[in-house]
């Protein structure tokens, strides 16, 4: 019996290859696009789960609050809370703390010295590693952070520096200032891990560099603290414990009418939802992650109401075989199941097709995504369960409706050459082209805005210019001659005619700053007016190299000798200090930490981040030297010779500067890197935009094919008496445009609510106009036309006296 | 075998009833060789399609073996298609997708015949009605007189009881409508039950009764012997 059903399965599939090609592809290509999905919210999802005890570990994080409620929030937290709450909360298992840092780092390996700049070294605390497990070879983190002088590294490091030679026992020095030995070993923390590290060292030798005083500081944020709590804490109760402990710890917070709040993170909630200030790195975005779990389940919903709509639109050459089946005596079960049997047959070869898809589509994925190749999708057991989940579920939501469409046809009806195709089927198939219509418009439109915007925020002039500008990090390792050389290294490199300008500034545009000072106000002002403002440090140059407006004012210069008590404030933080105008700002007098600026200039506002960003107020101070942490050298090149000029920049860099490793990047890759996470998403976008369109299209062609079959003896009437071609053609179109209208008018509502929330996240928005929703109308139309057409023109010209004869 | 009583039946649209056929009585012993005639849209087919459970009847009452019919659910009526009942058609209707002895061996599947008599019943089949060399072939590769002789070789290897046969053999050409009748013929003296619709006076002398049916009523009954 089986035989005999996968015979006439087997026998079907390839007498119809069309059809069958396009409901194998069409259903592949959903799976595929689900899969991918699935597969990257799966990787945002996995994020720290493989810590023990997970959701009980929370990060402390910091929230400031000035008296107008003004509020700034860290993901790090101030150094001094953590040993407190060890002290006196029983409900806390474990709390350590982390500082991460960059340095130069070097080792002697066989008399030869080998140095990179690493960007990944935290300060910490044993106790970290109890809370967070990650895998250590060598050597315990619990015995030996507690002593100083110890390094841990992870075994690519280890490689880097030693190659095959075991690293243990090794010295690396860091920024040439403090020697560390190597006593341990540990994995390359893994890609799904909100924080990364590459070296850690203990938090003892904190010390060493910002003294003892930095360990009481309440208003100093940049360290992370981890804790683990006891099962069963009520987190609320023990916030508000947090509050009292900062109540005593900080009278002074009431003289400045601040309040500092300790909030608890959980775990697993920061790589999706944290978007503060000082976070390691640039978090995942939990509605994006949403967003694309619908669209992958709109996604497979379209491939299977495509195949709905082939199998019960083929159902009519079909009828004929199931009649006669039914005559010679098969009951409706045996009839259910040979229809069964070859949906499973189908659906068997569409995930045969997927998982070849994935296979080839892997690498590429890896890229547009991001996520590492080595997280592959084929050890998980989500996959598996997710391909067998797609089988099953797709052989019952897409073969239900056919089989039961067929097995109920009446044989007499049918062997009378009249298939009973009710009305009610035609309108349910009407309805399904509308869902698809609707989603492929859905889809392009949000393809549109994406790219739109992304197109947008690149018009905008970022108010700095960054051609051929190289950046260099500045160096770590400086010894008592540094200012002298400083100056001669600036000379000797404009007088090379490759480098046309040079300055120094503690950050460059292409991320948050990283530097904020809180309890800054007008002089005279009363101390609880005290904001937060981004500090940047420039030297004279800053302004003209990286051709910067001035508002009003004037810029930092060498002939002012008080300009060191002077500092300039972009438009942004002229009205955050509560100036009315920028001229208005000039000359006024500024209380930075109890010392007394001078405002002496105002600069226009330019992107310190993306357009996406809104922007902050910033104060420049004049620091002619920059600063040694977050340090940047800027050179502009000439546009000849660009990779020999940074070669000589390279060379009298490590002649000046020795023991610094020679960092570099263009600033405009830098700043567009920013656009990264909204390109990705246009990509995915477009990508999944596509999938939709060719799956609709199936779609289409489906049901043109059915209504053309449908309306043959029509068409062969309406030819005899003289229609032609053209008009039919046209009396046929004229039902898809109508289903393309009416699917028009219930998608434009949803889009513009979806994509005004879209845009809401944006500083810079682009205007909504027509074009977002009139293309894709125009692109799916064509579509619709061109499927329409190819099955009408060959049914049209079909001999009419065919088709009239057939009754 | 068959008693059919006030049978009806009638398409109802919107208010409107057709009728197709109206106070239908009539019985059919075993090994009776019956023919219904009459001009088209008599009712003929659907009057077959109805004595062979393809087709619900609108009202009457329906014995087989003295079974009610009227009352038996699709399950019931499945078997006895599998048990009593083949079928022969004018247009042949095998399955295209399967070969001649794929074609026999499927009412056999549905029967749930063991593979050793299955086998056995099928190879007589083909050895009976000469087509032994054909049985690996796919319907389109028969001619039409082939293709009607594999749907009577169908329907008649569940050893059916009855036998309906809608024109067997209109679209077939003289010599092949002959040979088909006399296989129907001899049939019957074996002890089958036929009821036959055909438009053909010569055809219809083959039974032993005919039936006219004009506008959904018989007309009159020509009893042979």
């Amino acid at each position: 019996m089986l035989k005999n059903y996968l015979k006439t399965a087997y026998r079907n599939l390839l007498k119809t290859k069309v059809f069958s090609l396009l409901n194998i592809f069409g259903l592949a290509f959903g799976i595929t696009a689900c899969v991918l999905i699935l597969h990257y919210v799966n990787f945002e999802k996995s994020y720290d789960r493989f810590h023990k005890d997970g959701e009980r570990i929370y990060r402390l994080r910091y929230d400031r609050f000035d008296s107008e409620g003004g509020a700034v929030r860290f993901a790090s937290c101030c150094p001094p809370a953590a040993p407190l709450i060890r002290e006196g909360y029983p409900e806390v298992e474990k709390i350590g703390r982390m500082l991460h840092v960059q340095a130069g780092v070097s080792t002697l390996l066989d008399g030869r010295e080998i140095k990179f700049l690493e960007e990944r070294i935290f300060f910490a605390e044993p106790d970290v590693f109890d809370i967070l497990k990650f895998h250590f070879i060598e050597g315990d983190p619990l015995i030996e952070l507690a002593e100083p002088n110890k390094a841990f590294v992870s075994s690519s490091v280890a490689r880097k520096y030693f190659g095959s030679q075991d690293p243990i026992g090794k010295v690396l020095s860091i920024d040439k200032k403090t020697d560390y030995r190597i006593v341990g070993l540990f994995e390359d923390v893994p890609s799904n891990s909100h924080l990364k590290f590459d070296i850690l060292i203990p938090w003892k030798n904190l010390e060493n560099q910002y003294g003892p005083q930095y360990y009481e500081e309440w208003g100093h944020t940049g360290s992370y603290t981890y804790l683990r709590v006891k099962p069963q804490t009520d987190i609320a109760a023990f916030e508000n414990k947090l509050d009292d402990l900062v109540t005593s710890q900080c009278p002074w917070l009431k003289e400045y009418k601040m309040t500092i709040d300790l909030v608890m993170q959980p775990l697993y909630d920061i790589h999706l939802t944290s978007h503060y200030l000082q976070e390691y790195e640039v978090n995942g975005n939990r509605d994006n992650v949403n967003f694309l779990f619908i669209i992958a389940f709109f996604i497979i919903l379209m491939a299977w109401v495509n195949y709905i709509n082939l199998s019960t639109s083929r159902a009519i050459t079909r009828a004929q075989e199931t009649g006669l089946r039914k005559v010679i005596g098969a009951s409706r079960a045996q009839l259910i199941i040979q229809f069964f049997l070859e949906t499973v047959l189908i659906n068997f070869f569409a995930i045969l097709c997927t998982m070849l898809l994935i296979k080839l589509l892997t690498p590429l994925f890896s890229q547009i995504s991001g996520i590492p190749l080595t997280v592959g999708m084929w050890s998980r057991a989500w996959f598996w369960e997710a391909i067998a989940g797609f089988f099953l579920a797709g052989v019952f939501l897409s073969g239900l409706y056919p089989v039961l469409v067929l097995s109920s046809f009446k044989p007499s009806r049918v062997l009378k050459g009249r298939p009973g195709i009710s009305q009610r089927g035609i309108n349910l198939r009407k309805v399904l082209v509308i869902f698809q219509f609707v989603i492929s418009l859905a889809l392009l439109s949000g393809t549109l805005t994406v790219y739109k915007q992304l197109s947008f925020m690149r018009r905008q002039d970022p108010g700095f210019s960054m051609d051929q500008t190289l950046v260099i990090k500045a160096p770590r390792v400086r010894d008592e001659l540094f200012s002298e050389k400083m100056v001669t290294f600036k000379e000797t490199l404009l007088n090379n005619p490759n480098i046309a300008e040079f300055c120094t500034v503690t950050e460059v545009p292409g991320r948050q700053i990283y530097w904020d000072n809180g309890a800054i106000r007008r002089a005279g002002e009363d101390i609880s007016k005290g904001k937060n403002y981004m500090i940047v440090g420039v030297d004279y140059d800053f302004i003209d190299v990286l051709d910067i407006e001035m508002v009003c004012g004037r810029n930092f210069s060498k002939q002012y000798s008080t300009d060191p008590k002077a500092l300039m404030l972009n438009e942004t933080g002229v009205k955050w200090m509560g100036f009315d105008s920028p001229e208005s700002a000039l000359n006024q007098q500024v209380d930075y930490w109890g010392e007394i600026y001078t405002i002496i200039g105002v600069v226009k506002d330019y992107h310190q981040q993306s357009p996406k960003q809104a922007f902050e107020p910033q104060i420049f101070r004049l620091m002619p030297e920059g600063r040694d942490i977050r340090g940047h050298f800027v050179a502009v090149l000439n546009a000849q010779n660009i990779k020999e000029s940074v070669q000589q920049i390279n060379r009298q860099y490590e002649q000046f500067f020795p023991g610094n490793p020679f960092d570099y990047f263009f600033l405009d890759d830098y700043f567009n890197q920013q656009y990264k996470f909204d390109e990705l998403f246009g990509r995915i976008f477009s990508l999944f935009a596509g999938l939709a369109i060719i799956i609709t299209a199936l779609g289409i062609f489906g049901l043109a094919s059915f209504s053309a079959v449908q309306r043959t003896k029509e068409i062969g009437i309406r030819k005899v008496l003289g229609a032609d071609v053209k008009r039919i053609l046209l009396l046929l179109i004229q039902d898809f445009v109508f289903l393309l209208a009416l699917a028009g008018l219930f998608v434009l509502p949803v889009l513009i609510f979806g994509i005004n929330r879209w845009l809401e996240s944006f500083a810079k928005r682009m205007d909504l106009d027509a074009f977002i929703f009139v293309v894709p109308m125009i692109i799916v139309l064509c579509v619709t036309l061109f499927t329409v057409s190819y099955q009408t023109i060959k049914s049209a010209t079909a001999n009419p006296v065919d088709s009239i004869r057939y009754e | 075998m068959i008693r059919l009583k006030d049978v009806e039946k009638y398409y109802s649209n919107k208010f409107v009833k057709t009728w197709v056929l109206r106070n239908i009585d009539m019985e059919v012993k075993e090994g009776d060789f019956v023919t219904i005639m009459g001009p088209s849209g008599a009712g003929k087919s659907t009057l077959l399609h109805i004595l062979g459970m393809l087709d619900d009847m609108s009202g009457g009452e329906y014995y087989f073996l003295d079974e009610p019919v009227h009352q038996l659910n699709e399950r019931k009526r499945t078997g006895f298609h599998q048990q009593y009942i083949g079928f022969v058609f004018q247009a042949y209707h095998l399955i295209d997708e399967l070969t001649v002895y794929e074609n026999l061996e499927t009412p056999l599947l549905y029967k749930k015949v063991k593979t050793s008599e299955r086998k056995s019943l099928i190879a007589e089949t083909l050895d009976r009605f000469n087509i032994v060399a054909k049985k690996d072939l796919f319907p389109n590769q028969l001619s039409g007189g082939q293709q009607q002789l594999v749907a009577v070789a169908r329907a008649l290897i569940i050893n059916p009881k009855l036998i309906l046969a809608d024109e067997p053999t209109g679209n077939l050409n003289s010599k092949q409508g002959l040979e088909i009748m006399d296989m129907l013929k001899a049939l019957n003296d074996e002890g089958t039950t036929i009821i036959q619709v055909t438009h053909d006076e010569k055809k219809a002398a083959y039974g032993d009764r005919i039936i006219h049916l004009l506008d959904g009523y018989i007309d009159k009954i020509d009893e042979r012997n």
